[in-house]
């Protein structure tokens, strides 16, 4: 058996551009953790079901468990690690954190690429489609409920925040959550 | 979980694909979206010394009409983007709908149509329709290419009919005709993103009379491989489709089917869901077949 050649892998990862050589069966997911020490992508199941390794390649959510990292040459991949902007977090990083929507926090990083996708696909999902959309994403300690209420405030943060990019007025927002959303999202 | 270190090969034409299959045989594996793949390689029931990658190879990942009117979707297009595809939408909803019930978005979003097919597990989703739709796919080789129909490919579990040196190509779904209607309807009660428990899948055709002159209806889960239940169509083929008579061409299904009992049911619970999914499919593609034309006066 002829000995195996390291490839050359060229990926964006977060915004910055990566050189590394790596070996064809190495997943995704390690290359992530071990070579990049980007260890807020967990490794949950293995095998495609539980969620906790979701990045996006290229805007879509994948699970990084099944992919290999030489299929993502030329590619442009996100993680958890590369959602806030300028220290500040995420508008739906902020739900999660105004709305309860973790306990012990493992499937918490998948659990928010799996809403960063299904956001960036529909600003304005119904709760239907909010359950649909994170069908493959599992937690073992919230009950989903909080998981479904935060991203539903991580909508109105996200339009309250293009609204104040517009320029035009925020709006207060009904809800337990109001503070939350004209507290933080409004701000640049 | 580490994987076995394996070659890995990026041809991007199809004659560089097909010299490599030929030169590394069955030691060498195809890697599409590679969801089903990767589950085999982890748990040790593949141990390739090579994989061959599908995805740099062009042309196999449109979605597009051809000039006979049906829908050509390219082995490589994704689940999310057959899904996604307004064309698909429009003319084959029942396509879009059925591909939606498959997996979780982020698995959709990886899986390939051809790799589903040729994975060859009779609890997936998208054979039962596009057994029901008549579908057949186009496989191609160093030698030339041949058109199989989806009825056909399933051999024997997690086996297919594509022979060594093939690969698919191509799925391509004929246009529905008028006064006809087509569904797929998945029983998964554990969780969204499981396999069914039962999948059923019916096409019907309607004379002008409200007479069922064309019907197809495939399964899932309920045996080796992906099936069709001869025996129902049969008893239905031809007839005005009342609910009894239905009720009862649907218990024909016993004798078609082999369920194994299973985490998402018993040997017999399947059964009963077969029968109860079939006749809920052709109800549902019936009102689908009358909304779908004039009907008649
Ligand atoms: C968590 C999870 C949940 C799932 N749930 C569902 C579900 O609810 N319903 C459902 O239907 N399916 C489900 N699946 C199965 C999924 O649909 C399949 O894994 C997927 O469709 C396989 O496609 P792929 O492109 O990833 O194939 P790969 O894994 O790349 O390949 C699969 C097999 O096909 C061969 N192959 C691939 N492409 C070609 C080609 N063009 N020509 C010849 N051979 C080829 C490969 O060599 C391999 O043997 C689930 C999978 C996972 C991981
Ligand atoms: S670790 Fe990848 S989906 Fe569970
Ligand atoms: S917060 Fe613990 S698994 Fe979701």
């Amino acid at each position: 058996m002829s000995p195996r050649q390291k490839r050359q892998l060229s990926l964006e990862v977060n915004g910055e551009p990566y050189e590394l050589l790596v070996e064809p069966h190495w997943l995704l997911v390690d290359v992530l953790r071990d070579q990049l020490h980007l260890t807020g992508t967990k490794i949950g199941c293995g095998i495609g079901v539980c969620g906790a390794c979701t990045v996006l390649v290229d805007g879509q959510a994948v699970s990084s468990c099944l992919a290999l990292a030489v299929d993502a040459h030329g590619k442009a991949v996100t993680t958890i690690e590369g959602l806030a902007r300028e220290g500040r977090l995420h508008p739906i990083q902020q739900a999660f954190i105004a709305c309860g929507g973790f306990q012990c926090g493992f499937c918490t990083p998948g659990m928010i690429m799996g809403a960063k996708e299904l956001l960036d696909r529909n600003p304005a999902p119904t709760e239907e489609e909010i359950r649909a959309g994170l069908s493959g994403n599992l937690c073992r300690c919230t009950g989903y409920v909080k998981i479904i209420e935060s991203v539903q405030v991580a909508v109105r943060l996200l339009q309250e925040e293009m609204a104040g990019e517009a320029g035009a007025p925020v709006s207060p927002g009904p809800g337990r959550h109001a503070a939350v959303g004209s507290g933080q999202g409004g701000a640049r | 979980m580490a994987l076995w270190p394996f070659d890995y090969l990026e041809p991007t034409s199809p004659e560089e694909c097909f010299a490599l299959m030929a030169e590394h045989g069955s030691e060498a594996k195809l890697l599409a979206g590679g969801t089903a793949l990767m589950q085999f390689l982890k748990q040790g029931l593949a141990r390739p010394r090579a994989l061959i990658n599908l995805k740099r190879l062009p042309g196999l990942g449109g979605i597009e009409v051809g000039p006979e009117g049906a829908l050509r979707l390219g082995a490589l297009a994704t689940h999310r983007r057959i899904e996604d595809a307004p064309l698909v939408r429009e003319r084959w909803p029942m396509l879009a709908e059925m591909l939606q019930l498959v997996a979780s978005p982020r698995i959709r979003n990886m899986a390939t149509i051809g790799g589903n097919l040729c994975h060859g597990d009779a609890n997936e989703d998208p054979p039962p329709l596009l057994l029901a739709l008549d579908a057949s796919v186009r496989v191609i080789s160093r030698v030339g290419e041949r058109l199989l129909p989806v009825d056909g490919l399933f051999t024997d579990f997690y086996e297919t009919a594509l022979k060594p040196g093939e690969l698919l190509a191509e799925v391509r779904v004929p246009p529905l005709p008028p006064r006809s209607g087509a569904v797929y309807l998945k029983f998964a009660p554990k969780s969204r993103q499981d396999f069914a428990t039962v999948g059923a899948a019916a096409f019907v055709r309607l004379a002008d009379a409200g007479r069922c002159v064309e019907l197809r209806l495939g399964l899932a889960g309920v045996a080796p491989t992906p099936v069709r239940a001869r025996k129902v169509e049969a008893a239905l083929q031809g007839q005005l489709l009342s609910e009894p008579l239905v009720r009862e061409a649907a218990a024909l299904v016993e004798d078609e089917i082999d369920p194994v009992g299973d985490i998402r049911g018993s040997a017999g619970y399947k059964r009963e869901m077969a029968k109860l999914f079939l006749r809920r499919a052709v109800a549902e593609a019936l009102r689908r077949a009358g909304a779908a034309g004039p009907g008649p006066t």
